[in-house]
């Protein structure tokens, strides 16, 4: 089967995998939070942070390879591009407008770098019980829903990746890639992308009330490490520090 | 032999889908315990939609299913955990990241304790012969592989009736061979099987009783032997050779 290898979760013992996943996610909101509020100092420092994360992943579990991750990518990056060209093209002056999408396309792309992280070094399950976990005690929200839907929606964004490339391949193999028109081409590819996905999302639904699903499970069991205690004085040390750099630089 | 007692009752089901289609019309079968069950018939006679009525996917338009004298619509919960349903498509069956956590999700839907979902995934990952490949991605397994997946998934749940939705589509010899010494091993040691197929060649010798589907009815039901000419007519494959015992890919 095809399979484009971005956010799909990887079984692995780095120490992305070995973090506690509540950690991994408040980890997600601060880095998310400083990335949009972060001067170009304190921006190539986050991107510096992130991009060892990223190596250090590869070097220990072998699991996304740099250039194969920009390979899967390399459609969002012509997305960034357009977006930086017209913001030049709608900016008073051209060069200002360049840079300042070059800017926002750069805090984009380290978004998808985090959520790549993420996606890859935890498990989907995992995920539902530390949102669970964290909302249960919260009144009024209906935390099983909530963690269900975000983990289903992390499982199943791959899938739709797939999905996608089979109907590509398809749609190729009986020369839909000559159509010139990018409305032809886009109605070929999404009718029936859409289509497959809403059947699979079907089945899939069918497919869990067979095995009784509920929305209270039993729980994956999480426990603090010493690792976890580290990562979170990183987790607190690095808005601290990028507070600094904002404040001072 | 068959013995006696009715695990499930179906009476009078009919299912007619919002469009006007009549799936299932007027069933009438009882499915006994422990036996080894095959319902067969043409592509649209009905045989996948009344196995989803059995888990509870589908609700009939009229008719009721007794599973063990209770309504099974009555305890949803309970009868989907009684009765295990193995998808056509094994790649739609998977939920979890890895072969483990997939085998897990029935059991910690139960809310059952850690230790025991722990358990169950080990033995029925033992039992499919999948343990060795607990960590790895279900979507990168093998058809055969898949299949077996989608098995321990409903052993782990501990399912008395198991329901195979044409469990060798898509397999190679290899992968069908796999498979059914996998369902002939769980009917001996005391599963209640139904095998869905339209491919008779493969499985016709373990079968205990045989029932015929088309257009919705059943139209024909009884041991294999005795409805071997009435195949063809029936638009099934009739499977080659003259004794049912050949019937089979396990030799």
């Amino acid at each position: 089967m095809a399979e484009i290898e971005i956010f799909h979760y990887r079984n692995g013992r780095g120490i992305l995998h070995r973090i506690d996943t509540r950690i991994k996610l408040l980890f997600i909101i601060f880095l998310t939070i400083c990335i949009f509020n972060s001067s170009i100092w304190a921006l190539i420092i986050l991107t510096a942070f992130i991009l060892s994360l990223f190596l250090i992943e590869y070097i220990q579990s072998k699991i996304t390879s740099p250039f194969s991750f920009l390979n899967n990518v390399k459609g969002f990056l012509l997305f960034l591009l357009l977006i930086t060209l017209v913001r030049g093209l709608s900016s008073e002056v051209f060069v200002t407008g360049i840079l300042s999408g070059l800017l926002y396309s750069w805090k984009l792309f380290l978004l998808v770098l985090i959520g790549q992280l993420l996606t890859s070094t935890t498990d989907p399950a995992h995920i539902q019980g530390a949102v669970y976990r964290v909302l249960h005690k919260v009144p009024y929200i209906p935390a099983g829903t909530i963690a269900t839907m975000i983990s289903l929606t992390i499982t199943f964004i791959p899938l739709i990746f797939d999905q996608y490339l089979e109907v590509r391949d398809a749609a190729n193999s009986r020369l839909g890639n000559l159509t010139r028109n990018p409305l032809t081409k886009i109605s070929t590819i999404a009718l029936p992308l859409l289509q497959t996905t809403l059947l699979r999302a079907d089945e899939i639904a069918q497919a869990m009330e067979s095995r009784c699903y509920s929305e209270h499970p039993t729980l994956n069991e999480m426990k603090m490490k010493k690792h976890d205690a580290l990562s979170l004085i990183i987790l607190i040390a690095i808005p601290i520090l990028l507070f600094l750099l904002n404040k001072y630089s | 032999m068959i013995k006696k007692e009715p695990l499930l009752k179906i009476q009078d089901l009919s299912h007619k889908f919002s469009n006007g289609t009549v799936a299932v019309d007027s069933v009438d079968l009882e499915i006994y315990r422990s036996e080894f069950l095959i319902i067969s018939g043409p592509n649209g006679s009905g045989k996948s939609v009344l196995m989803k009525h059995l888990n509870g996917l589908l609700t009939p338009s009229s008719g009721q299913i007794f599973l063990e004298d209770n309504d099974l619509f009555q305890d949803i919960g309970n009868s989907r955990q009684q009765i295990g349903l193995v998808f056509q498509d094994a790649d739609s069956q998977i939920i979890g990241q890895t072969v483990e956590k997939d085998t897990a999700f029935g059991p910690e839907n139960l809310r059952l304790k850690r230790e025991e979902i722990n358990r169950r995934v080990e033995k029925a990952l033992k039992d499919v012969e999948l343990l060795e490949k607990r960590k790895h991605r279900p979507h990168l397994l093998s058809g055969g592989e898949k299949r077996r997946l989608a098995i321990a998934g409903i052993l782990a749940m501990d399912s008395k009736i198991l329901i195979f939705d044409e469990p060798f589509s898509n397999l190679d010899y290899q992968g069908v061979k796999n498979v059914l010494s996998q369902i002939v091993e769980l009917h001996r040691i005391g599963h209640t099987i139904i095998v869905i197929t339209h491919d008779l060649g493969k499985v016709l010798a373990h079968g205990e009783r045989l029932v015929i589907m088309n257009n919705g009815r059943i139209i024909h039901r009884g041991k294999p032997e005795d409805l071997l000419c009435q195949l063809e007519n029936c638009g099934i494959r009739r499977p080659e050779g003259d004794c049912v015992e050949s019937m089979t890919w396990l030799k």
